[in-house]
């Protein structure tokens, strides 16, 4: 009896303890993520000290150098000449009190100008200067097309496949499980040459343009939709446990196939689709090396702008991290939101059982 | 299937006929960018051709493969990057053991919590860039915020420094261990739920240690969770860039430069040698996905078998 509740009690401090360690590593996850919001608002300047928590607002010194305000603070001369009507050359050690003095503005209203700038320096530039909102727009029209696409095509493929019955669909399930198993980075060199051939039968491509974008993201989507070897698995095994009397009672009430597909079938699908949509949206989301080789800089995607916005504003990190925390954020709102569907489709059935 | 449409009724040979209507849309797709960039690339192999719109080529036979055999100042550049690549992806493979299954083995005993779950598993949302510059934001020399809090603590005397040769090995694989370690943990767990309740029964009753279950009970029928986590860790780690980027590997750091940024610039960086980036790429890959379609049929196979 007493070893009984022995046994019992050392049970539980294991289970305390692993429980205890998992609470830990979930802490330790969380950590980077808040660690480069905090640095989003950290001046460059005091970047090599610890922070752990959102600084005080510090206000751009008056003594501050016009040339240090540019590097640091990633300052748009132009802009700030513009906004005092300053004509004519302003010396970088200029300092912000002779510039005032120089012009005749008072000092309050070059403060106030630069408070902003002080302040949120990293969102400021992103935001304002940055001109983030195409790249954001185009990988989220990137993202929908591609997801759009790739599951309809996926699921025809799928339907086509219809539980794997004879050899040639077997040999087609076979091919598009290889894709799973083919590292890009050896692909897509010849894929490169093949799309360059496509984009060149358009007219008008050789420009910067409509056309040229235009035909640049559409060659790079189309590369993606060759195969999802995750989408096309998952419907397979979804359409193939559908209960073969379904379908033919289906037929005998006079349906064609096509019909089945769209009334029958379809409607069976919506978890698994939710399920796909899902665990496709991060891979398509944070697409890289397709978009810096398909796509002109100034038709660019979130992730490798946030690359090239990074080298543009290399002394400036407060800047980076404000780009990064941007390119995660998004879809980390969309993943705690549709947490169900993530897990369900990790897990599989395996949850179930 | 020529033989199964000869034997086919007439039935059967309309069904034939629709499925592939239903198939063939994506196969055109996968044709296209899967299928022609081999035969596409076939013949580039045994030229001198640099660049993507290049007039002049020569055939040279096989001297590209030869070259990267033999050449002294070639030699100088893929060994080395090999040599890393393949560091990098022994450790990153060691680390979807030390995070995904000791995470599964420790999700098992307690039970499956889903908060928990969406935590560790969020790190697959971000991109393999935003990977990188988390490197620099933790461990950079001057600036990252673990660095600073050792020195402070006074555990480490020197600042590490995630771009030199040392970080590039040791820390790079513990990160992306962490990034993979939602996903991991994920396999080896599905794999673990399929174990029969009744024989993890029995084995206590029968007096086995924990180690002893797992090891004689519970792994042996994970194998196909085992092996597809192989195809995704070694697949998925050989050809490792984004986060290689984001530490400079195209703007200099030579510890950066692991075997996929090498040939990335050969074919799209200045001064380009394309034939000799996809001989490159074929001599690698061919391997890597011969290595990936053995291990997919042997996971099927065990499949089959349970």
């Amino acid at each position: 009896m007493l070893e009984r509740s022995r046994y019992f009690l050392r049970q539980r401090i294991v289970r305390g303890g692993i429980l205890s360690f998992l609470l830990v590593y979930c802490l330790v996850t969380l950590f980077p993520f808040y660690i480069l919001l905090v640095r989003s608002f950290v001046s460059t300047r005091d970047s090599a000290e610890l922070w752990l928590w959102f600084p005080p607002p510090a206000p751009v010194s008056t003594e501050a150098q016009l040339g240090n305000l540019s590097v640091f603070y990633s300052m748009d001369i132009g802009r700030f000449k513009e906004h005092f009507d300053i004509e004519g050359y302003l010396p970088p050690r200029d300092t912000l009190s002779k510039i005032a003095e120089d012009h005749s503005i008072p000092l309050e209203d070059i403060q106030a100008y630069l408070a902003p700038l002080g302040r949120f320096n990293g969102w400021y530039i992103l935001l304002v200067q940055g001109r983030i909102w195409g790249p954001l727009a185009r990988t989220v029209l990137v993202t929908v097309m591609v997801a759009v696409c790739v599951n309809l095509l996926s699921i025809l493929t799928a339907f086509g496949l219809a539980g794997l019955r004879r050899r040639d669909q077997m040999l087609v399930y076979n091919m598009y499980l290889l894709r799973m198993v083919i590292p890009p980075m050896m692909i897509i060199i010849p894929q490169f040459i093949i799309v360059q051939w496509l984009i060149a039968l358009v007219p008008g491509t050789q420009s910067p343009g409509l056309p040229r974008y235009a035909s640049q993201l559409g060659g790079m989507m189309m590369t993606l939709f060759a195969a999802n070897a995750l989408a096309i698995m998952v419907y397979t095994a979804a359409i193939g446990a559908i209960p073969r009397d379904i379908e033919d009672a289906t037929y005998l009430d006079g349906a064609t196939r096509l019909q089945y597909l769209l009334r029958v079938v379809f409607p069976l699908l919506k978890v698994h689709i939710a399920t796909v949509v899902v665990m496709t949206l991060p891979w398509t989301w944070n697409l890289f090396l397709p978009p810096l080789i398909y796509l002109d800089s100034a038709n660019t995607t979130l992730i490798p702008f946030i690359q090239d916005f990074a080298g543009t504003y290399s002394t400036n990190l407060q800047v980076t991290f404000a780009g990064i925390f941007v390119s995660i954020l998004p879809l980390a709102v969309l993943y705690i939101i549709f947490r169900r569907f993530f897990i369900q489709g990790i897990m599989g059935g395996a949850l179930k059982g | 299937m020529l033989r199964a449409w000869r034997i086919a009724r007439k039935g059967e040979r309309r069904r034939i006929l629709s499925d592939w209507a239903f198939l063939t849309p994506q196969m055109l797709f996968y044709i296209l960018f899967l299928i022609v960039p081999f035969v596409v690339s076939l013949p580039i192999l045994f030229t001198d051709q640099r660049d993507f719109i290049q007039s002049n080529v020569n055939n040279i036979g096989l001297d590209n493969f030869r070259s990267i055999v033999l050449d002294q100042a070639l030699r100088a550049e893929v060994l080395p990057a090999l040599w890393r690549t393949v560091r990098f992806v022994a450790l990153h493979y060691l680390m979807i053991y030390v995070f995904g299954l000791t995470l599964a083995l420790m999700m098992f005993e307690v039970g499956f919590r889903g908060w928990m779950f969406t935590i560790i598993f969020m790190p697959m949302m971000i991109s393999g860039l935003a990977i990188g510059y988390l490197a620099i934001l933790l461990f950079g020399q001057t600036i990252g915020t673990v660095n600073l809090i050792l020195l402070e603590l006074g555990w480490i005397e020197q600042a590490i420094n995630i771009k030199s040769a040392r970080g590039i090995t040791f820390i790079l694989p513990v990160l992306l261990g962490w990034r993979y370690a939602g996903f991991n943990m994920a396999l080896f767990l599905s794999g673990l739920l399929t174990v029969p309740k009744e024989t993890i029964e029995a084995s206590i009753v029968d007096g086995a240690s924990y180690w002893q279950r797992m090891y004689f009970v519970c792994f042996p029928q994970m194998i196909p969770s085992f092996v597809i986590a192989t195809v995704f860790c070694i697949i998925g780690s050989f050809m490792v860039f984004d986060e290689l980027v984001a530490l400079g590997a195209l703007v200099g750091n030579e510890h950066a430069v692991f075997l996929s940024v090498l040939l990335f610039k050969y074919a799209f960086g200045d001064g380009r040698r394309l034939a000799l980036g996809l001989t490159l790429s074929m001599v690698i890959g061919v391997p890597l996905v011969l290595f990936g379609v053995l291990l997919q049929r042997l996971q099927r196979r065990l499949q089959v078998e349970q």
